[in-house]
């Protein structure tokens, strides 16, 4: 008690209860003839309803495809986490190449580009590279953040390969697509989206021995695999 | 033909078999419980530390930290218990390893985004979460990660003493602490309201629709014991 007012610690230990009884009384009985105690009980309640209506923040879709990345590559045994330092300095840039899913096809020139839909990305912001695991893919890769479905992976032809598309997989990427796909048959990887969700696109065989689209999402979970 | 459906890991799993799965090698599992729980991780990583770019740091780090933990969970408390205190400990680490700066100076719009998303209301919502946020900043982490827990996610004080590992009184007494602390700097809050919005006699209910997250949350799991 302060003078002849209860400081405000006091009004929140009775509100939790933590007073013992003759203390609890006396200070009910004060804020009953107080007017500024009473006030003071009040601002006490108003800090509880103000947490309480803060709104969640949203969880960025960024941070989102980030986790999926680092737990991509912790599960990809050996694979490096993308160690701090580099983390922070890059985070916003990372943020968009992560951000893509990945998608492999295979059959290299068979596939054409449908509608364009694999630089759409360009113009979403600007994709950068991660280092590429230690043997780097023999595969053409894109970074097209393109939200492929089911229905546009039927008629999904590979793109005309351009020099100023070429993207190179994070360690964790590339183990994935090898741990889809035996070897040497990946045509095309596209770090994209599948139905909304991040995920590896991964194109497999060529048009004579038919076409297989492996659509990995977060940790390498196989999201759909389509053939035709 | 789609060999494997998306609902593959169906959401009727409890998280508790999810973690034994992913324990045992199943690599969707944990896959799921992130998806399933990034979303109020976040906020209590955010609100916690008050500052994106740690709070992205805390919570892969958290996230990390179950996944390499998961064959050690023992099963005796709820996995969304489990979760909150590696987040609310990858926080403190965080704190204690570089020594957060004072956060009451928040520095540019990207960061107030993403702590007090803009919402229906796109002022009165929003200044009163950034003014929120700021008070919040000033209080030690202890009475902070109390109240983010209690009164912000919602929890019982009996939830959030097991999240803390701390006894209940604790928890109570460390609200409290933070409640008497906040007060002076979010009484402005109240009279502008008065002033500018509503009738004194409706102060108590002049609420800005804020959606809150699903329903009253419970850390208890279906099934699961504690």
């Amino acid at each position: 008690m302060t003078g002849r007012h209860y400081d405000l610690d006091v009004l929140a230990d009775l509100a939790e209860g933590l007073l013992d009884d003759e203390t609890t009384k006396a200070v009910r009985g004060h804020l009953a003839r107080c007017q500024r105690c009473a006030a003071d009980n009040a601002d006490l309640g108003e800090v509880t309803r103000l947490l309480a209506e803060a709104p969640p923040p949203v969880l960025p879709a960024s941070l989102a495809a980030r986790l999926d990345a680092a737990l991509l590559a912790e599960a990809t045994r050996g694979a490096p986490v993308v160690d701090l330092a580099s983390r922070r300095r890059a985070r916003i840039v990372r943020f968009a190449t992560v951000a893509a899913a990945a998608v492999v096809v295979s059959g290299g020139g068979l596939f054409a580009l449908t509608n364009g839909s694999l630089t759409a990305a360009d113009q979403s912001g600007p994709l950068t590279i991660t280092p590429p695991a230690a043997e780097g893919p023999s595969y053409p890769v894109a970074a097209s953040g393109t939200d492929y479905t089911e229905a546009a992976l039927r008629t999904f032809t590979a793109p005309q390969r351009r020099a100023e598309d070429a993207v190179a997989l994070t360690a964790a990427q590339a183990a994935c697509v090898a741990s889809l796909v035996s070897a040497g048959r990946v045509s095309f990887v596209d770090v994209a989206r599948y139905e909304g969700v991040e995920a590896l696109i991964v194109v497999v065989g060529s048009g004579g021995d038919g076409v297989t689209i492996h659509v990995a999402g977060a940790g390498c979970a196989p999201l759909a695999e389509i053939r035709r | 033909m789609v060999l494997f459906g998306r609902g593959r890991v169906g959401e009727a799993v409890p998280d508790k078999e999810l973690l034994q799965r992913h324990a045992q090698g199943d690599p969707h599992a944990f896959a799921e419980i992130v998806t399933r729980h990034r979303d109020r991780m976040w906020a209590v990583a955010l609100r916690t530390l008050g500052d994106p770019e740690e709070a992205a740091d805390a919570l892969q780090d958290a996230f990390l930290s179950a996944y390499r933990a998961a064959g050690r969970f023992r099963g005796d408390s709820a996995v969304t218990t489990w979760l909150h205190r590696i987040v609310v400990n990858a926080c403190l680490d965080r704190i204690r390893r570089k020594a957060v700066r004072p956060t009451v100076n928040l520095p540019d719009t990207d960061t107030l985004d993403a702590v007090a998303p803009r919402t229906g209301d796109p002022t009165a919502a929003h200044e009163v979460t950034l003014d929120v946020t700021e008070a919040l900043a000033r209080l030690p982490f202890e009475q902070r990660a109390a109240l983010v827990l209690v009164d912000m996610m919602g929890y019982s004080v009996e939830d959030a003493a097991r999240v803390l590992d701390v006894p209940p009184g604790t928890v109570k007494s460390r609200c409290a602490r933070g409640r008497a602390r906040l007060a002076p700097h979010l009484r402005h809050l109240r009279n502008r309201r008065i002033g500018n919005r509503v009738e004194p006699s409706n102060v108590g209910t002049d609420v800005p629709a804020v959606p809150r997250q699903g329903g009253s949350p419970v850390l208890e799991e279906g099934g699961g014991a504690s």
